[in-house]
C-alpha cells in the first residue's frame, strides 16, 4: 500500500512539473505577441472611435502591471491560477476570464468527452471484429472506411452535414441551444435542448476520433492474436466469442487505456474549428476569436492552459488506473506477497 | 507450385532494401495508393504546364466569374469532331433570371481546344528569398516557359470551373496542391532534421538527459497541436511576405510534430543501444560514431521512413486546417486550405458546388499517403509472417 | 488391441507468399495407451507440426492432405470441423504442453482462472469443485503452497514451477493423450531432471499416452518407450528406443548418436552431421536425406528413389532406400 501512494505521489509531482513546464510556454507564447495588452486595448477603442494618448497607453501599462519584468508577471499569473484560480482579466473585453470561460469550458468539456466515449464504445467492438474476422473484404472495407474517417478532415464533415441540414431541413443546426435557451439557467428543458443540437458537433468530432481508435484497436489486437498464449488458450479448447474477449481483447486493453489522454488531445486540437463552423459558443470558438481576430492573448493563454491541464489530469488519471488494472505494474508497485 | 532456383537464390541474397520493397510491390492497394500519390506529384510539379490560366488574380477570366465546370466533348447535335471542342457562353442578364448572371450556351458556335499552346509565363526554380536585412535577399531567375498542354484560342476553358473573381479553378487546384505539398515536405524534414536531434541524444545518452528531454517532449506533446499552432501563426505579422510566411508556416508544422517523432526516434534507440549486437560491436573496439552510423540508424532506417510518411498527411491536415481559418498561408500563395476557405458560404454550397473539388483532391491525396505509408510499415516490419 | 492414437500418410504443406512449402509428408505413426512416443529431430524437421496437427493448431494457410488419417477412439479427428468436435481434441481428449509455459499462460489473468475456465469448459462442474480439483492437481504436480499460488498470476511463479503449473493445467481435464512440445528445452539441467520425473510418475498413474518432442536424445533416452526420427518433414526411422539408439539403421540416426559427445573420450574431437539442413523451400525430391548421406546410391543421387518405411525387425521401420545401403 505505501508502495502504491508513493507510485501515486511520484506520479502526481511529474504531473505538476509537466503542467509549470506548459505554463512557462503558455506565457511566454502570450508575451509574445506584438503589443502588450495595454496598447491593444486601447487600439480596440481607438477603432471604437475615441482618441488615445500615449500617455493613456503608458497609465494603463501601469495599471495593469505590465510594466513590471517577465518573471516576475510569470509568477504572477502562475500564482493566480494556483491560488485564487483566477485567471484575470480579458484584454479587450475587460471582464473576468473565469466569466467569460466556466460556463462555455464545461460545454466544451462535455462535448469533447462525450464525443471520445463514444468513439471507443464503437470503435473497440468493431476494431476486434475487424483484427478477428476471416473474411477479408470485411475487414478491408472497414480499414477503407476507418482511413476516409482519418482523412476527411473534420470541419468538412460538419460543414457537409450543414449543407445537407439547410436543404433538406431548412434548419440551420448552428449553435449549441436555440433561440429561447441561449442564456437562461440550467433546467431539464434546457439540457434537452442541449442534446438536440449537441450531438452534430459530438459526431463530427467523435467521427475521427473512432477511426483513430480503430486503427488503435485492430493493431493490438492483430498484435496480440500471434502470441503464444492464445494458441495455448486455443489448444485447450477455448473458442469463439470468450476466446476473443478473455485472451488478447483484454491484453490490448493495456495501451487503449494509455492513449486515452492522447486521443482527447486530438478531440480538444479539433474543436476549435468545429466550433467556429458550427458556431458553438464554448470555448473553442471563443479561443479562434481571441487568436484571429482580437489577439486577445490573456484569454487565449488562459484557454490554452486549461486544455493543457485537461489532458495532463487524464493522463495522470490514466496511469494511476493502468496501475491498478495491469497486474505486471500493480504487483510491481505494491510489492508481490 | 515450383519455385525456380533463380528466385530462390534471389530471394536468400537480397538486401534489406530490396527485401522491403519486393513486400510493398506485393501489397496491391499500396501500390495502387502510390501509383495515384505519385501520379498527383508529378502533377503538381507540372503544374505550370498543365494550367490553362495563371492561378493568382493575374489569370482571372472578367467574363466567366462563378462559373460552372466546362468539360470538353468530341460530340454533339452537330456531329463528331475528333478535336475536343466547348461551346460558346455569353453572359446574361435579365428579369426572367432575376438579374442574376447566367450563361447561355451557344451552341452553333465551337470553340476547338488545342495542344502545346502558348500562354501565361510559368517559371521553374524560381525563388525570390527576402529575408530580414537586405543583405541577404536573393533571386534564383529560374527558367520560364510559355508552354501549356492545352488550352483554347477565344473564351476560356474551365474545367473545374471558376470562383467568384473568375480564377480558375482547375489552375488554382493544381498550383494547391503542389503548395500544399511543399509546405508539407518542408515541414516534415524540420520536424526529422529535430526530432532526430533531440531524440537522438535523448535515447543514445539515457540517463538524466533522457529525462529531462523527455519530460520537455511531453510537456509539448500533451498540448493540443491546432491551439498552439494558431497560437503561434497568429504572431505572424501581416505585413510578412508570402514566400516568408510560406516559410513560417512549413516551421510551425516542423515544430509541433517533432515531440511525437522525436518519442519514436529515442523509443528504437533506447530499445537497440541495449542489443547485443552493439555490446558486441563496443567490445570490438568501434568508436561511438562507428556504432550509431553503421548499426543504429540502418536498424531503424525504414521505421523511420515510415514515420515520416505516416506524419505528412498531419501535416497536410494542420496545413488545411490552419489556412482555412485564415491563419495559415494568405493569397496569392494559395493551398488546399485557402481553397477551402471560400467553400464554406451557404451561397456557395447551394449554387456553386464546384468550389468542392479541392476537397476531393485533399482526400485523396491524404488517403493515398496513408495507404502508402500503411504498406510501407507492413513491408518493413520483419516479424510479419505474410 | 487398437492404437490410442493412429496417424496415417499424414502430409502438411503451407500456402506462403513464397509458394506452397512441404512441411511434413507421409508421416505415420502410433502411439498406445501408457507409452511415450518421443519425437526427436532437428528444428525444422516438422515435430511440432505433426503434433499440432493433432488438434488442428496449424495456422490457417495450412493444407491437409485428402487421405490423411488421425484416428483417436476410432474417430478421424483430422476431419474435425465443428466447434463441439474440436472442443474434444482441444484439451478434452488431448493435451498439449508448451516449451515456454510464460508465454502459454495469459499475463493478466490469475492461473486459477485459467485452470478453472479449462475444466468448466471440458466437464460439467460446478466453479467450486473445479477450484477444488486445480488445487489438487497443483499439489500432485508437487507446487508448494498450491491455494496461494492458485491466485497469482504467471509471472509471480519460478520457471520450473510455471512448467509444474502448465503440466497441472493441462492434465486437470484427464485427457488420454498428452503431446509435449519440447517442455525440458527452456528449462536448466536440475529443474529439467525434475519435470522429468515428474511426467513419468504422472505418466504411471494416469495411464495417458504421451507424445514427447525434444531434440536431446537424452532426455529422450530417460523417457520414451519408443522413438520416431523425423528430418525435413519425414519419418526416417522409428522403433522401440532401446533398439533404435543401440541399432540405428538410418544414417541420419547414426549421424545423431555419434555427434554426442563422448563422455569416457572428452578430449576426442566432435563428428557432425556433414553438409547443411536444405531450406524447406528446397526439398530434395525422393529421400530427403540424400544430399548429406555418406554413402548414397546411384538411385538415391538421383532422386528417384520409392520412399516408405520397410519394417527390418520387430517394431523398427526404416527408410527403404536405407535398407538396400545397409
Amino acid at each position: 500500500m505505501i508502495n502504491f501512494i508513493q507510485f501515486t505521489l511520484t506520479r502526481a509531482f511529474l504531473a505538476i512539473v509537466t503542467l509549470l513546464i506548459v505554463c512557462f510556454i503558455v506565457f511566454s507564447l502570450m508575451e509574445l505577441v506584438p503589443g502588450t495588452c495595454a496598447e491593444r486595448y486601447l487600439a480596440f477603442k481607438n477603432t471604437q472611435g475615441s482618441q488615445i494618448t500615449y500617455e493613456e497607453i503608458v497609465a494603463e501599462k501601469k495599471k495593469l502591471g505590465l510594466d513590471k519584468p517577465f518573471l516576475y508577471r510569470y509568477g504572477k499569473w502562475v500564482s493566480d491560477i494556483v491560488v485564487r484560480q483566477d485567471f484575470g482579466d480579458s484584454c479587450i473585453l475587460r471582464i473576468s476570464i473565469n466569466e467569460l470561460l466556466s460556463g462555455r469550458f464545461v460545454l466544451s468539456l462535455t462535448i469533447a468527452i462525450t464525443a471520445l466515449i463514444f468513439s471507443y464504445l464503437i470503435a473497440i467492438p468493431v476494431g476486434i471484429i475487424s483484427a478477428s474476422t476471416k473474411y477479408v473484404s470485411l475487414d478491408q472495407t472497414l480499414k477503407f472506411i476507418s482511413y476516409l474517417g482519418i482523412a476527411l478532415p473534420n470541419f468538412l464533415v460538419a460543414l457537409c452535414i450543414m449543407l445537407f441540414m439547410t436543404v433538406y431541413f431548412g434548419d440551420t443546426m448552428t449553435g449549441l441551444f436555440s433561440q429561447e435557451y441561449e442564456n437562461v439557467p440550467w433546467s431539464m428543458a434546457r439540457v434537452r435542448d442541449f442534446l438536440s443540437r449537441a450531438w452534430l458537433p459530438i459526431f463530427v468530432l467523435g467521427w475521427n476520433a473512432t477511426a483513430f481508435a480503430l486503427q488503435t484497436v485492430r493493431a493490438l489486437m492483430l498484435d496480440e492474436n500471434d502470441k503464444l498464449y492464445v494458441m495455448a488458450a486455443r489448444a485447450r479448447g477455448i473458442s469463439g466469442m470468450s476466446l476473443l474477449w478473455r485472451y488478447p481483447a483484454k491484453h490490448s486493453l493495456g495501451p487503449v487505456i494509455n492513449s486515452i489522454g492522447f486521443d482527447l488531445n486530438r478531440i480538444f486540437s479539433a474543436l476549435p474549428i468545429v466550433a467556429l463552423i458550427l458556431i458553438l459558443t464554448e470555448a473553442g470558438a471563443l479561443l479562434i476569436e481571441a487568436l484571429a481576430r482580437s489577439n486577445d492573448q490573456q484569454l487565449a493563454g488562459a484557454i490554452i492552459f486549461l486544455l493543457t491541464a485537461t489532458i495532463v489530469f487524464v493522463n495522470f488519471v490514466t496511469d494511476i488506473i493502468l496501475a491498478i488494472m495491469d497486474p505486471r505494474i500493480r504487483k510491481g508497485v505494491m510489492g508481490g506477497n | 507450385m515450383e519455385i525456380s532456383s533463380k528466385k530462390k537464390e534471389a530471394y536468400y541474397t537480397a538486401t534489406q532494401m530490396q527485401l522491403v520493397r519486393t513486400r510493398f510491390f506485393g501489397n496491391k492497394s499500396a501500390m495502387i495508393a502510390g501509383s495515384i500519390l505519385l501520379f498527383m506529384i508529378v502533377c503538381s510539379l507540372f503544374s505550370g504546364f498543365l494550367s490553362p490560366y495563371d492561378p493568382t488574380i493575374a489569370g482571372r477570366d472578367k467574363d466567366y466569374e462563378n462559373g460552372a465546370p466546362q468539360i470538353p466533348i468530341f460530340w454533339d447535335e452537330n456531329g463528331f469532331s475528333p478535336r475536343p471542342f466547348l461551346h460558346t457562353l455569353t453572359k446574361y442578364r435579365g428579369a426572367d433570371t432575376n438579374f442574376r448572371w447566367v450563361y447561355k450556351t451557344d451552341t452553333e458556335k465551337r470553340r476547338y481546344v488545342y495542344f502545346f499552346v502558348k500562354g501565361w509565363e510559368y517559371k521553374f526554380f524560381n525563388y525570390s528569398i527576402n529575408l530580414p536585412g537586405k543583405a541577404l535577399d536573393f533571386k534564383i531567375p529560374g527558367i520560364a516557359f510559355e508552354t501549356h498542354l492545352f488550352g483554347v484560342d477565344e473564351g476560356g476553358i474551365h474545367i473545374f470551373g471558376t470562383d467568384k473573381a473568375g480564377k480558375d479553378l482547375f489552375s488554382r487546384t493544381l498550383s494547391a496542391i503542389y503548395i500544399s505539398l511543399a509546405v508539407g515536405t518542408l515541414g516534415v524534414f524540420i520536424s526529422f532534421v529535430l526530432s532526430l536531434i533531440i531524440g537522438g541524444i535523448s535515447g543514445y545518452y539515457g540517463g538524466w538527459i533522457d529525462s529531462l528531454l523527455q519530460m520537455f517532449t511531453d510537456a509539448i506533446r500533451t498540448v493540443p497541436p491546432i491551439p498552439l499552432f494558431m497560437c503561434l501563426a497568429a504572431f505572424a505579422p501581416l505585413e510578412w511576405s508570402s514566400e516568408l510566411r510560406f516559410f513560417f508556416i512549413s516551421c510551425l508544422l516542423g515544430l509541433i510534430s517533432w515531440p511525437t517523432l522525436a518519442r519514436r526516434v529515442r523509443t528504437h534507440l533506447l530499445s537497440e543501444r541495449s542489443q547485443e549486437y552493439i555490446l558486441a560491436a563496443q567490445l570490438c573496439g568501434a568508436s561511438s560514431t562507428h556504432i550509431i552510423a553503421r548499426h543504429l540508424l540502418p536498424s531503424f532506417t525504414s521505421y523511420i521512413i515510415v514515420d515520416l510518411v505516416i506524419s505528412f498527411p498531419y501535416m497536410l491536415l494542420s496545413e488545411t486546417a490552419l489556412s482555412f481559418i485564415g491563419l495559415g498561408l494568405r493569397e496569392p500563395v494559395n493551398s488546399l486550405g485557402v481553397l477551402l476557405q471560400n467553400a464554406t458560404k451557404a451561397d456557395v454550397l447551394l449554387n456553386y458546388q464546384w468550389y468542392f473539388i479541392p476537397v476531393f483532391f485533399l482526400v485523396v491525396l491524404i488517403l493515398t499517403f496513408v495507404y502508402v505509408g500503411d504498406g510501407l510499415r507492413d513491408a518493413a516490419d520483419p516479424h510479419k509472417t505474410k | 488391441m487398437s492404437h490410442l492414437l493412429e496417424i496415417n500418410n499424414l502430409d502438411v504443406k503451407f500456402d506462403t507468399d513464397e509458394g506452397r512449402i512441404t512441411a511434413i509428408e507421409n508421416v505415420s505413426l502410433t502411439l498406445d495407451q501408457g507409452k511415450v512416443l518421443g519425437i526427436v529431430g532437428e528444428s525444422g524437421s516438422g515435430k511440432s507440426v505433426t503434433a499440432k496437427s493433432i488438434m488442428q493448431l496449424n495456422p490457417g494457410n495450412t493444407i491437409y492432405n485428402e487421405n490423411a488419417e488421425i484416428i483417436i477412439d476410432d474417430e478421424n479427428v483430422i476431419k474435425f470441423t465443428s466447434k463441439n468436435d474440436l472442443k474434444k481434441i482441444r484439451g478434452g481428449k488431448v493435451s498439449m504442453i508448451f516449451q515456454e509455459p510464460m508465454a502459454s499462460f495469459a499475463p493478466a489473468i490469475k492461473i486459477g482462472h485459467q485452470m478453472v475456465e479449462q475444466l468448466m469448459l471440458h466437464k460439467t462442474m460446478g466453479k467450486g469443485e473445479a477450484k477444488n480439483i486445480s488445487i489438487d492437481m497443483l499439489n500432485r504436480v508437487g507446487i508448494a503452497d498450491a491455494e496461494k499460488r492458485f491466485n497469482q498470476y504467471a509471472f509471480e511463479l519460478s520457471g520450473g514451477m510455471r512448467q509444474r503449473a502448465m503440466i497441472a493445467m493441462a492434465l486437470s481435464t484427464m485427457p488420454k493423450l498428452l503431446l509435449a512440445d519440447e517442455p525440458t528445452t527452456a528449462l536448466d539441467v536440475t529443474i529439467q531432471a525434475q519435470v522429468i520425473n515428474l511426467m513419468k510418475d504422472i505418466i504411471k498413474e494416469f495411464n495417458m499416452g504421451v507424445i514427447f518432442i525434444t531434440h536431446d536424445l537424452g532426455v529422450i533416452a530417460q523417457v520414451a518407450d519408443d522413438v520416431a526420427v523425423m528430418y525435413l518433414g519425414s519419418v526416417v526411422e522409428r522403433g522401440p528406443v532401446n533398439d533404435i539408439l543401440k541399432n540405428p539403421k538410418h544414417p541420419y540416426t547414426r549421424g545423431l548418436l555419434n555427434a554426442l559427445p563422448d563422455i569416457n573420450n572428452l578430449d576426442a574431437p566432435l563428428k557432425p552431421i556433414p553438409g547443411n539442413i536444405p531450406s524447406p523451400l528446397d526439398r530434395p525430391t525422393g529421400c530427403v536425406f540424400r544430399t548429406r548421406c555418406p554413402d548414397p546410391t546411384h538411385e538415391c543421387k538421383e532422386g528417384s528413389i520409392e520412399m516408405g518405411l520397410i519394417e527390418v525387425s520387430p517394431g523398427h521401420w526404416v527408410d527403404q532406400c536405407c535398407v538396400n545401403c545397409g
